[in-house]
């Protein structure tokens, strides 16, 4: 993945999960939530990447544009 | 009440003082940045914020530090316990001052009370719950605000993202950067405050002037909302670095996400009992807001100094506190 973004995001993810065992019971609730806000970036981030770059490749592959209309040089006499 | 008391009551008025001359930068730096307000106008602002904080929120972090670092059953927090705590954690700010460490004054506060109350009682009188629930939030404290300034930004980008009048929309969130502003004093000053008026507590405790269970008294709660207010007044737009611009660049919209997205942090943990670094907090939602473009926006050797504040606050706190008793303990 190109975006660093998404790497961010999911480490970001990680780490919280792994501080839901040490959390306090009564607020446990707070690392897990950050577990899916964070998954759900990394996610948004991965098909955002993955659109553009197929968007780029559909523009590649697609029919040549026309060629440019040139305009003859009038001669006169 | 005897001399001892009352100088270690001093000593951590001085030590809130300090914590609103230093941290008022984060409260008004993006507000100045963006010159929606003249600095000098923008910590008066933050000082009349942060001194109201105590007619919104209860005591419940004062509480968590006084009662929920050190078992107060032990009988450990004397006068000299809580004096060198404080020590520890002057000590850790004025070093990571000189070193230019982004610092944060509540977990030096923590690691201090655990360092002193160490050596004089061993491992054994420290609060294993408490500590945990401090310790996991330093972590998730500005990987909260990172979150909230990042959906904050993203929700405001969409809602306005068919306004063609630009300017307007500017001016429209300069205004609004003066609420979220106010509301970040409010947060700062609630949750920053309340780290004082623990160790007040913790002292009134330990000298035997208030029970075990004893609440905060009002005293105790005013002096330290006074104390933090004319620290941010007296001294604040002196070391404004703009956060804003240091991290990643700001207009008005991100400064107005960034602070928004920070106090709704500082409001929650404020209200569940739990001390974070309003420092760390404002930095993950300025990292949010900057991340909502692309990583490079944000200048990661700030954020990674951050990082290493976090590391080594505590334990640098805590080793300072822990000679300062042991000295203390030296003398007859």
């Amino acid at each position: 993945m190109s975006d660093r973004r998404f790497w961010f995001f999911l480490a970001a993810a990680v780490v919280c999960g792994l501080l839901i065992p040490p959390t306090p019971p009564e607020v446990r609730w707070v690392p897990k939530l950050l577990v899916v806000v964070y998954a759900v970036l990394s996610a948004l981030v991965a098909l955002e990447t993955l659109s553009r770059r197929r968007a780029v490749t559909g523009r590649r592959s697609g029919p040549s544009p026309p060629a440019p209309h040139r305009r003859r040089r009038r001669r006169d006499g | 009440m005897d001399l001892g008391v009352v100088l270690v009551i001093l000593v951590a008025l001085a030590f809130d003082f300090t914590n609103g001359f230093h941290d008022a930068a984060n409260s008004i730096a993006t507000v100045v940045s963006t010159r929606v307000l003249s600095p000098r106008y923008a910590v008066a602002w933050a000082a009349f914020f942060n001194f109201v904080a105590f007619l919104v929120f209860g005591t419940d972090v004062a509480t968590t530090i006084a009662k929920d670092v050190v078992d107060p059953a032990r009988n450990v927090l004397t006068v000299g316990v809580v004096f060198a705590g404080l020590v520890g954690a002057i000590g850790w700010n004025l070093v990571t001052f000189y070193l230019g460490l982004p610092t944060s004054s509540s977990h030096a506060l923590v690691g201090g009370m655990a360092g002193a109350a160490v050596a004089r009682g061993g491992f054994g009188v420290l609060e294993e719950e408490g500590l945990r629930k401090i310790g996991v939030f330093i972590v998730l404290s500005p990987l909260i605000g990172l979150a909230l300034g990042l959906i904050v930004i993203l929700v405001t980008m969409w809602a306005f993202h068919g306004y063609r009048n630009v300017e307007r929309l500017n001016r429209g969130f300069r205004r609004g950067q003066l609420v979220s502003a106010a509301a970040f004093s409010l947060g700062h000053g609630g949750n920053d405050a309340q780290k004082t008026m623990g160790i007040i507590l913790a002292v009134l405790i330990g000298a035997g002037h208030l029970g075990a269970d004893a609440a905060v008294p009002l005293w105790v709660v005013v002096a330290a909302h006074v104390a933090i207010g004319l620290g941010t007044l007296s001294g604040g737009w002196r070391i404004v670095k703009t956060m804003g611009s240091r991290i990643t660049r700001l207009q008005p919209v991100g400064g107005f996400a960034a602070e928004s997205a920070a106090a709704s942090t500082l409001f929650f943990t404020s209200a569940a009992g739990i001390p974070v670094s309003t420092t760390h907090t404002i930095t993950g939602a300025i990292v949010g807001v900057g991340a909502s473009r692309r990583l490079s926006a944000v200048r990661w050797g700030v954020a990674g100094r951050v990082v290493w504040a976090w590391v080594l606050t505590i334990p640098g706190a805590f080793a300072i506190a822990w000679v300062s008793e042991a000295l203390i303990g030296l003398v007859p």
